[in-house]
């Protein structure tokens, strides 16, 4: 069989084009016809099925190709923007979780002389050090040294790993509950070594919306050391305000609210890709406190810790990738389907009267 | 200093050295230029083909439409003709470099440079 004889086995076409799906549309699009002219040609005279090595190799090429389309997509510059303004904004919440910890412990511990503490005032060197690092994250992207800010951002989270890992022991609804920020630091760490130019979180975050989301940050800061170095008699007499200070949930809800606040001014294709990066850690928290919660109530009423099985493991594992690569796909597809609109909108507009059609 | 080209590269700047040809042709052009050694197949060669695309080394020279089929194709440009000739002058320094030392080592190298 050559090149120029016609094709008659449509099975074999049909399956070859079957194959050729594998490959992402963009290769397709420019290759697809030579590639079934190609295979076609190639083949045996009365072959109905492809060859098993041509099977193997196009769906490995087309893997390849799929791979390759998405290491360039994560290659493109609203992916470097969204990863510095993602690793700007979680370090910041971060290092307000962390401060927040060992800052009301050591107000406490301050306001209440009577008791002992102990050196490091109620927290242990490890909250002091993993608070210390993420504020350093923070400064070292503000001041405009992106590698600096990864590399303590990588310290932080080897940090918590380790500390994670040595507790699973005896605690492991503590240390299961508390892998969600762990996941928002490595998230963080790894969108802060996405290389970027100096200061770009700030300039397209803008200065006001960075001081403001600073300002109140430290302004949560202090409200939580205030009621703590005052105790349970209250700094703030206001019944509302003194429910607040007397769960933290409330107030780190105000520091997300802050957070969230940036983002509508942000960008689109930056916005967008900020929530696919949210999209794991928001995964690891709803399978602990949907998927797990039945296993965290048994460990409470057993008397000894009760592991997590390998499937519960896959899970803890498995979503927040599933979640990632369904963002990844969702990301494509939208902004596929805003490309197509914008190239019919300038089609429209180059052609506001097409003819109607004959009858 | 460059980077060496994988077997298959080195084989399709090699095929359309000579003329612009369709992706078939390559294949078959490869299959005869490596003596039946080598055998691509149309996923690798056209993943080649958009690399070497993508770096300026080959480049499309003409479309057709046969059998309602879309039909390309390819020639080597200047630049893929020097990144071949300096892969050629490696291959043959080393080449050269290997059957001199094998020849002081007293091994008979058959079809090899007198």
């Amino acid at each position: 069989m050559t090149g120029d004889e016609p094709q008659h086995d449509t099975d074999l076409e049909r399956r070859y084009r079957w194959l050729l799906a594998w490959y992402p549309w963009e290769h397709r699009r420019t290759y697809e016809d030579e590639m079934l002219g190609a295979l076609l040609a190639d083949a045996r005279p009365g072959q109905r099925w492809p060859a098993p090595g041509d099977v193997g190799n196009l769906i490995l090429t087309a893997v390849r190709a799929r791979l390759g389309l998405t290491v360039r997509q994560v290659g493109d510059r609203a992916w470097h923007d969204a990863s510095a303004v993602f690793g700007l904004l979680a370090a910041l919440l971060l290092a307000l979780w962390s401060v927040g910890a060992v800052a009301s412990r050591a107000a406490w511990a301050l306001g209440h002389p009577e008791y002992s503490f102990g050196p490091w005032y109620g927290a242990d060197p490890y909250g002091w050090l993993h608070a210390g690092l993420w504020c350093l994250v923070v400064g070292a992207v503000l001041i405009g040294f992106p590698r600096l800010a990864a590399s303590f951002g990588w310290v932080a989270v080897l940090l918590e790993g380790v500390v994670l890992s040595s507790g699973y022991a005896t605690e492991p609804v503590f240390v299961v509950e508390a892998l969600w920020p762990a996941v928002l630091g490595l998230v963080c760490a790894v969108a802060l070594t996405v290389p970027a130019p100096r200061r770009r979180a700030v300039s397209i975050l803008g200065r006001r919306r960075v001081v403001f989301i600073g300002g109140c940050f430290v302004f949560l800061l202090l409200a939580m050391a205030g009621y703590a170095y005052r105790g349970y008699a209250g700094l703030i007499q206001m019944p509302v305000l003194n429910w607040m200070m007397g769960y933290t949930t409330p107030l780190y809800l105000v520091a997300v609210a802050a957070l969230l606040a940036a983002v509508p001014g942000l960008p689109a294709p930056i916005r967008r890709r900020s929530l696919v990066l949210l999209g794991p850690v928001v995964a690891v928290y709803f399978v602990v406190r949907l998927g797990l919660s039945g296993w965290a109530y048994s460990n409470g009423h057993m008397g000894h810790p009760v592991y997590l099985v390998p499937i519960q493991w896959t899970m803890l594992a498995g979503v927040p990738l599933l979640t990632f690569a369904l963002g990844l796909v969702l990301l494509r597809r939208r902004e596929q389907t805003l490309r197509l609109l914008a190239l019919g909108r300038d089609i429209d507009r180059h052609h506001p009267d097409p003819p109607s059609p004959a009858r | 200093m460059t980077e060496a080209l994988r077997e298959p590269t080195f084989l399709v700047l090699t095929a359309l050295a000579d003329q612009p040809q369709h992706g078939y042709g390559v294949m078959e052009d490869v299959r005869r230029i490596s003596e039946g050694r080598v055998r691509l197949r149309a996923g690798t060669l056209y993943a080649v083909l958009d690399r070497l695309r993508e770096e300026g080394l080959v480049e499309v020279d003409r479309e057709e439409v046969v059998q309602s089929r879309l039909r390309r194709y390819y020639r080597i440009t200047g630049l893929g003709a020097q990144r071949l000739a300096e892969e050629v002058t490696r291959l043959r320094s080393n080449a050269t470099a290997a059957s001199a030392r094998l020849r002081r080592s007293g091994f008979a190298i058959e079809g090899g440079p007198a």
